[in-house]
């Protein structure tokens, strides 16, 4: 007789002797106490998620439709903000630029991130080496975007600054329209590639050795084996870097802000810092809204696109 | 596979260079932080303005006082949420789940109008509470798949010998499964710190009264104070990261494991 089978037969010797009648009313009555104590556990969560997410949301999407008169009254204006963001050339713009910026940062960050991860991965450098290198590209993303900003404002700085002292007469980075956002997206390169670094170093590492090794002894070289055992194996880590990725990219807004402003006229304007301008600078809060309705079906539908494409490529693979 | 040792010098000299291109920011504001403003000698006098700047701490304590309360707020709500999710079964799970997870989408800057009026109405312009709630509903997320993956990988029977044990769920959570989930805890205090301590839209639209400015701000204030006195301005800068940094050399390996594991997973 199975374990499972003596179990049973002795729980409901047992429930003889105790004399319970309904064998499944002590379970009952646990799961529903269990549910209690379940709802109690997810309830401060849920009201903050209710009373600034789901709230946020909906504000936007009614205050989307409001404008205010001079006199500071707010009034229904149907779907006019929706109609001047579709005629507003900045606000293609800075769409533009989110785009451009995810393509570089997201791009280069991914690409170095893994070069590097792979030559760590080699085991050739030594780890006292691993480590300082790790410690060392890892630490800015632990610094604020501000203090980053100034910095890498005065090392951009065309008269005073680092690069000018090597090549006089260098182009002025964060002042020419055809520089600034990518001299910006440059500082988000150095401040995240650590992270890319790391989170590939991580998933090559739950890689088990002996499959590198099958590889060899079967005559593949380091580059074919990177290309058709490590990396294929690595897809969920570029799936998470480049969703991570987008989000930041949509969202970024405290280098543009300090370091450019959106500038020199609106060139490196992303929609972070243009609802920031439009709703806080200008007190124009239904467009900041319908921007933000905006930006929010844009993350949901580049999100499940994403989701999509590494989920379809996951079973061929 | 044996790897030739000139190709291992190159690969080191390369990473060598390359590292050393990564810290050049870092040993520049320095350089610029000792720079003597008159000659071409180097002093320490900026740096000691900078330690004693007015202000400087107070926007210290702020940001001490908003982050804690936020890492608080988000480890306590997400274990407790996390260990629900995980292991006690109730009617719209998988919704409070998927809802939540959703928040880890939310791009900072589209909630902006929204946080503001919220704050508006409530009256927590220039209020802690005003950075605390809006960080922690944004931050909760994150740490719930960390936490909920920890869970899900706890051996049940643990569980089952408290409970043959009398403990009820509540005891269970605290005495049992809280104790054992020290590590994951970490992760999640450490990162929801860090976030919460550099955020900068947020703490700009509702710190406007200088003694309730948060750190994230300092730059900035002084920039305007400072603007024509780079020393000054860069000793600021490397007083003001060096907390962090001594943070980020302690707590390194919890951190790794934050991007490693947590992010990986989800």
């Amino acid at each position: 007789m199975s374990m499972r089978g003596l179990r049973a037969m002795s729980e409901s010797a047992l429930g003889q002797v105790t004399g319970s009648r309904q064998p499944g009313g002590r379970v009952r009555r646990r799961q529903r106490e269990q549910q209690g104590v379940a709802y109690l556990f997810v309830a401060p969560a849920t009201l903050l998620f209710l009373g600034f997410i789901v709230y946020g949301i909906a504000y936007n999407l009614y205050n989307s439709f409001q404008g205010q008169t001079l006199y500071g009254k707010t009034i229904f204006v149907g779907w006019l903000h929706y109609a001047s963001m579709m005629h507003d050339p900045i606000f293609w713009k800075a769409l533009y630029n989110n785009g451009i910026w995810f393509v570089v940062t997201v791009g280069i960050q991914t690409l170095l991130g893994y070069v590097l991860a792979l030559l760590l991965d080699l085991r050739v450098l030594g780890s006292r080496f691993v480590k300082f290198f790790k410690t060392v590209i890892f630490a800015p993303v632990v610094l604020s975007p501000v203090v980053i900003s100034l910095v890498w404002g005065h090392i951009y700085d065309p008269y005073r600054g680092l690069i000018a002292g090597f090549w006089h007469n260098c182009p002025n980075w964060l002042g020419s329209p055809q520089l600034a956002l990518l001299s910006v997206a440059l500082v988000n390169i150095w401040q995240w590639t650590g992270f890319s670094m790391l989170l590939c170093l991580g998933a090559l590492q739950d890689i088990p050795r002996e499959l590198r090794e099958a590889a060899y002894i079967d005559g593949a070289g380091y580059l074919q084996t990177a290309r058709y055992i490590l990396l294929p194996l690595l897809k969920p880590a570029t799936a998470t870097l480049f969703i991570l990725g987008m989000i930041g990219s949509l969202q970024q807004f405290g280098l543009v802000f300090v370091m450019t402003g959106g500038g020199p006229a609106n060139a490196s304007q992303v929609l972070g810092t243009y609802i920031y301008k439009k709703a806080f600078s200008e007190g124009n809060f239904g467009y900041g809204s319908a921007m933000s309705v905006a930006l929010l079906v844009l993350t949901l539908v580049v999100t499940v696109l994403q989701l999509a494409f590494f989920n379809r490529e996951q079973g061929r693979a | 596979m044996r790897i030739p040792r000139h190709v291992i010098v190159l690969v080191r000299s390369v990473l060598l260079v390359l590292a050393l291109l990564w810290l050049l920011p870092g040993a520049y504001t320095l350089f610029l932080s000792l720079r003597s403003d008159v000659g071409n000698g180097f002093t320490l006098s900026n740096l000691w303005a900078a330690l004693s700047i007015q202000g400087l701490g107070r926007f210290f304590v702020n940001s001490l006082v908003v982050t804690l309360s936020t890492v608080a707020l988000v480890t306590g709500c997400a274990s407790l949420s996390a260990y629900a999710i995980s292991r006690l079964s109730f009617r719209g799970r998988s919704l409070v789940y998927a809802s939540l997870l959703l928040t880890l989408m939310m791009p900072f800057t589209a909630l902006a109008v929204p946080f503001f009026i919220i704050n508006k109405t409530l009256h927590l312009f220039n209020n802690y509470l005003g950075l605390i709630l809006p960080y922690s509903a944004l931050g909760i997320p994150f740490a719930l798949v960390i936490l909920k993956n920890f869970f899900d990988t706890f051996p049940r029977e643990l569980e089952e010998a408290a409970i043959i044990d009398g403990a009820g769920v509540f005891r269970i959570f605290f005495s049992l499964v809280l104790p054992n989930s020290i590590s994951s805890l970490t992760v999640v205090m450490i990162w929801t710190f860090l976030n919460a301590w550099n955020e900068f839209l947020l703490a700009l639209l509702f710190m406007s009264d200088n003694s309730m400015k948060t750190i994230s701000l300092a730059p900035l204030f002084y920039e305007g104070v400072y603007c024509n006195v780079v020393g000054r301005l860069m000793a600021i800068l490397v007083v003001i990261s060096i907390p962090v940094l001594v943070f980020y050399l302690a707590l390194q390996q919890q951190l790794e494991k934050g991007v490693q594991g947590g992010a990986l997973k989800g």
